[in-house]
């Protein structure tokens, strides 16, 4: 096709420069959503890998165990092997820093084995400092930025326990990279310090000269006692990829919606200006033209239309992530990677990718109106008519396509996930969605035949163009039914989600106040005097101590939550299922001790109520039985919880992170704080109500889901916009009727009128398959995509009548958007239009 | 039943142009008047000002003594429902409606209840030779039988004058003189005036009285017996 055939197409863009605008900046914003979600992502994982492979160092090996670590003996053992060159054992805490909001990571490690591992744990001593500085019991060496973190202090104070030790600065990490804010100490030092004596969290081997580092790796994993892990360093980036998979999957779905929604803007728009130009592509074609230029030249429009969009996404996808890199951080506030300050890379091969993505969306929705303009015959093309029955062809029925769909969505509902990604979740999303909008003619033809009412002339028009010609609800429609599907959609998930929440809230939330000496992963901890303390005071009912630890159980996962703490045979629990009662003892003839497991247990491991799990504790493995499934929204990675006096029997740890506090009055809330705080240090715990917690919660929650709520308000106005289009489009063509409308006496407002009901009643056909296929999507979403991303489950709600306002707003707004679109085409001058043929 | 004095059509300009002035026309019940001349002389334009479609300039324009000129949009259009019909030459048969209710269409909206609409309408349809096909869909027509539809709703409703333009102007000659035929035979039968603008001298001839516009005015022509 030459260049000024070319521009014929392409001006055509600028004749309806308002839908080209849409389509384009739909387009846009999916490939700027995508590719920030790709940069950002990419950057913090990159960084993160960096800056593992920067604390490995030298290390060809790791050994790693809980937070809680494990027996220091091991290092001695490993130190010794033929395969092992050089050890080097680190402690790792997580510094609850008094009275501050957050911790600071400080590793401990042997001085004179760091040098030959980890460069970037290597401590130096500030200039004129003790030589012996790095052997101390109070010295740290921080790292620039942790140093910033203590504003010009010399010495700053760590909580063990709710005992607080003051730290002297004594010099700096200079390996540390740039932005990463940790702490180094002698690892005897951070031992007594925060009470983990004879522990270690990690072991760095470098291996001998020869040695392959995966043959080592096999030998010595007999060596390791149960819960400790022994890996390569690049492995701890996988953990982290693999605990913000979920995350960047969905966010990244929410961008290919995004996309779909342009690539569909790309469709209604060049099919109505296919269907206005039918006579224009007709006598082209009678002039000559071939069909093939014909269909490369609107492909050329719908492919121009994603690669001006793509490069503006690409614009502000760059610009959103350096946006987000400023704001929230390289976890889009997720709280996956503390500490890391990732960079903006340009990549020429993603950018180039993204742009692909946005040109195909483009020629996607261009296709079938192209292939529509190059098949139309150009005789009856140019004959009067001929675009009604262009809109009747769209609207013949397709149940056989409908059904395939539906029956193809619920087998894909079945797939498992794949490279942990629910895709076949998605694909039944997409495939629902197909079927909503193929289905829409026989709907349009039911909601007429439903509403068969009133004997208005106006309102019998509307029904009978609309039965007669059910291709415009097609057209104008699918709009609706996309945007009202996923907007009901994420409606009801979220409501599902919240109510969820709320129940499961106030289930593991009974008591009337809590009390932490810091999160599970930091160094505060309430001991057994403590506790006692507690229970005496005036006021106080009961306490139900918490101590909450990690463990080991998969491979490649990252660890899961062991919580010991009193469950009253899981009665306390919100349980989702329990085993049945146990017919005697086990095999040995002695029952195993009781563990509640979480949902992403269930998937992850395939366990089930009754089966054993076998948990490393007190540096054995010990058998216990599931007894039920609990529902848990907290720790993605998966929990345990057992009895807390096994735990104490099995590891003598008497150290508690939360305690929840019954009181015999709940009006003895304050009093019972003021006591705390007093005795503690206002700094060194939290304490906070049952409400408080609620409340702050859901806060939280709901802050989190405001973007599905913006989404649902683009999604309206996206429906509203293909409703708008159409309209205008349609009444373009439909000028010769509403011409003879006028010689038959009908009005200008009633007219206006008639447009309305047809709006409304297209609105209406689209809100009611729209309101099935979101049903649809929303069990899809919580019950495959939720469960096999996040592994939890939650009880459906569907907020009715805020649904059914939904409903009736968007056909009213429909209502009132078709004629104000037609507006211009009711202008004219009815004795012209009746000259024209139509 | 239409009487016509003064006439006066000017384009606003600038240049302002002059279409046509001074016309004065009357057509009595069960009268047919053709209106012939040349392209661009101006016979369309008064026959959308007879119908309230555009304003003259001024003069008066009568229908059963009720005074058009000067009404506004609403009441115009009141009396289009009741007083009009119209033929076009591309027939603007609706063609989401089955042949009926394109036929029942003018009585739905002068407020005929469902029932005697249809009745009336399917009576009309009988009358055009249509009878049969009433529940057929315009597609399913050829042009001649489209142009019957049409002609079956301009009467349908016994309007006081029907206005037909170049209603044969889609149509070979066998199918024009039929429909010529049924259309003002239906006008004479109805009672009402006819007023038909039209190119062809043969379909002229039909009319009771053929009239030629001209940059005069209209002129009443003699040779059509």
């Amino acid at each position: 096709m030459n260049r000024k055939l070319a521009g014929l197409f392409i001006a055509s863009l600028f004749h309806r420069p308002f839908a080209s605008l849409l389509s384009l900046l739909a387009i846009a914003l999916g490939v700027a959503l995508g590719l920030a979600v790709q940069l950002i992502h990419g950057a913090a994982l990159d960084e993160f890998g960096r800056s593992a492979r920067e604390l490995a160092g030298e290390a060809d090996l790791q050994v790693v165990g809980s937070r809680e670590g494990f027996d220091e003996s091991l290092y001695w053992v490993l130190a010794q092997r033929k395969e092992v060159s050089e050890a080097s054992p680190v402690i790792e805490v997580e510094a609850r820093l008094p009275g501050r909001d957050r911790s600071l990571r400080i590793y401990g490690v042997d001085v004179f084995r760091v040098v030959h591992v980890q460069a970037a744990l290597v401590p130096q001593i500030d200039e004129g400092g003790d030589r012996l500085a790095t052997l101390d019991r109070d010295t740290v060496f921080l790292t620039a930025a942790a140093r910033a973190m203590m504003d010009g202090r010399e010495a700053f104070e760590v909580q063990s326990g709710v005992n607080v030790h003051t730290l002297r600065i004594a010099g700096a990490v200079p390996g540390a990279m740039a932005g990463q804010a940790y702490g180094v100490m002698d690892i005897a030092a951070v031992q007594q310090t925060f009470d983990h004596l004879g522990r270690l969290s990690r072991i760095d081997l470098r291996l001998a000269p020869g040695v392959r580092r995966e043959e080592a790796r096999v030998t010595l994993l007999d060596l390791m006692p149960p819960g400790v892990e022994i890996r390569t360093p690049e492995a701890s980036s996988g953990e982290i990829m693999a605990l913000s998979r979920a995350y960047r999957v969905n966010l990244t779905m929410l961008a290919a919606i995004a996309l779909l929604t342009g690539g569909f803007l790309i469709f209604s728009t060049q099919w109505l200006s296919v269907v206005r130009r039918r006579r224009e592509f007709a006598v082209l074609r009678a002039l000559g033209m071939a069909r093939a230029d014909l269909l490369r030249g609107v492909l050329i429009e719908g492919g121009l239309t994603g690669l001006v969009g793509g490069l503006l996404g690409l614009v502000l996808g760059h610009g959103v992530t350096v946006l987000a890199f400023e704001l929230i951080g390289g976890d889009l506030g997720a709280g996956y990677f503390t500490d890391i300050r990732p960079e903006l890379v340009i990549s020429p091969a993603v950018n180039a990718a993204y742009l692909a993505l946005g040109i195909l969306a483009g020629v996607a929705g261009a296709w079938l109106p192209a292939r529509d303009a190059a098949r139309a015959q150009p005789a009856v093309a140019l004959k009067a008519g001929s675009a009604e029955g262009v809109v009747q062809q769209i609207g013949r029925g397709r149940s056989p396509a409908v059904l395939g769909c539906l029956m193809l969505a619920a087998l894909v509902c079945q797939l498992p996930p794949i490279a942990w990604t629910p895709v076949g979740g998605y694909l039944a999303i997409a495939l629902v969605l197909c079927a909503a909008v193929l289905v829409l003619p026989g709907c349009t033809r039911f909601a007429v035949r439903l509403l068969d009412f009133g004997r208005g002339v106006l309102w019998r028009l509307a029904r009978g163009r609309l039965s007669a010609i059910p291709g415009q609800a097609v057209v104008a429609g699918a709009g609706v039914v996309t945007s009202v599907a996923l907007a009901v959609s994420m409606a009801v998930m979220v409501s599902s989600f919240r109510v969820s929440v709320d129940d499961w809230l106030s289930k593991v939330l009974p008591a009337d106040l809590y009390l932490r000496a810091s999160a599970s992963s930091s160094t505060g901890y309430l001991d057994a005097s403590a506790l006692a303390w507690i229970s005496g005071l005036p006021g106080v009912s009961s306490l139900t101590p918490l101590r909450a630890q990690t463990l080991r159980l998969i491979d490649g996962r990252p660890p899961v939550t062991l919580i010991a703490r009193d469950v009253e045979g899981g009665v306390a629990l919100p349980l989702v299922s329990v085993a049945a009662p146990e017919k005697g003892g086990a095999a040995d003839g002695e029952a195993l001790p009781s563990v509640w497991i979480s949902e992403t247990l269930v998937d992850l491991l395939g366990l089930a109520p009754g089966m054993r799990l076998d948990l490393p504790l007190g540096g054995s493995r010990v058998g216990f039985r599931v007894a039920g499934v609990w529902r848990d929204y907290a720790r993605q990675n998966g929990a345990v919880i057992i009895e807390r006096s096994i735990y104490l029997e099995l590891t003598r740890d008497d150290r508690v992170n939360d305690v929840a506090i019954e009181l015999t009055d709940p009006g003895l809330a304050d009093e019972i704080s003021v006591a705390l705080r007093s005795r503690f240090g206002a700094d060194r715990i939290e304490i906070a109500r049952r409400d408080e917690i609620r409340a702050l919660s859901l806060a939280i929650f709901d802050r989190t889901f405001l973007i599905t709520y913006l989404m649902e308000a683009v999604a309206i106005l996206i429906g509203l916009f293909g409703v708008a289009a159409t309209f205008a489009a349609l009444a373009t063509a439909r000028r010769g009727e509403f011409a003879l409308l006028r010689h038959l006496g009908v009005r200008r407002r009633e007219i206006a009128r008639l447009i309305a009901f047809e709006g409304g009643l297209t609105a209406f056909a689209g809100v009611m398959v729209g309101m099935l296929a979101g049903g649809a999507v929303a069990w899809i979403l919580i019950e495959v995509v939720n469960r096999q991303s996040f592994h939890w489950s939650m009880d459906v709600h569907v907020p009715t009548l805020g649904l059914a306002l939904f409903g009736l707003s968007m056909v009213l707004l429909a209502a009132c958007v078709a004629p104000l679109a037609a507006a211009n085409a009711m202008r004219q001058s009815a004795v012209q239009a009746v000259k024209e043929d139509w | 039943m239409l009487k016509i004095l003064q006439l006066d059509k000017t384009l606003p300009g600038p240049p302002t142009r002059q279409i046509f002035s001074g016309l004065a026309l009357e057509i009595a019940a069960g009268e047919c008047v053709a209106i012939t001349g040349e392209s661009g002389v101006g016979k369309s334009t008064l026959l959308n000002c007879i119908a309230g479609l555009e304003p003259p300039s001024a003069g008066s324009i009568r229908v059963d003594g009720t005074e058009l000129v000067g009404l506004n949009d609403d009441a115009l259009s009141a009396i289009r429902r009741q007083r009009f019909g119209f033929v076009f030459q591309a027939f603007h048969v609706l063609p989401h409606l089955n042949l009926l209710h394109n036929v029942a269409l003018p009585l739905w909206l002068t407020g005929h209840t469902d029932n005697a609409a249809e009745h009336v309408a399917q009576a009309m349809l009988t009358r055009v030779g249509l009878g049969q096909r009433s529940g057929d869909w315009p597609s399913q027509l050829s042009g001649g039988e489209l142009q019957r539809v049409a002609i079956a709703r301009a009467l349908v409703h016994r309007p006081a004058v029907v206005l037909a333009d170049e209603p044969t102007g889609n149509l070979d000659p066998a199918r024009a003189s039929e429909v010529l035929d049924l259309l003002l035979d239906s006008i004479r039968e109805s009672g009402a005036a006819g007023l038909l603008v039209t190119h062809s001298l043969q379909a002229a001839k039909r009319a009771d009285r053929i009239l030629e516009l001209t940059a005069e005015g209209l002129v009443e022509r003699t040779d059509h017996a």
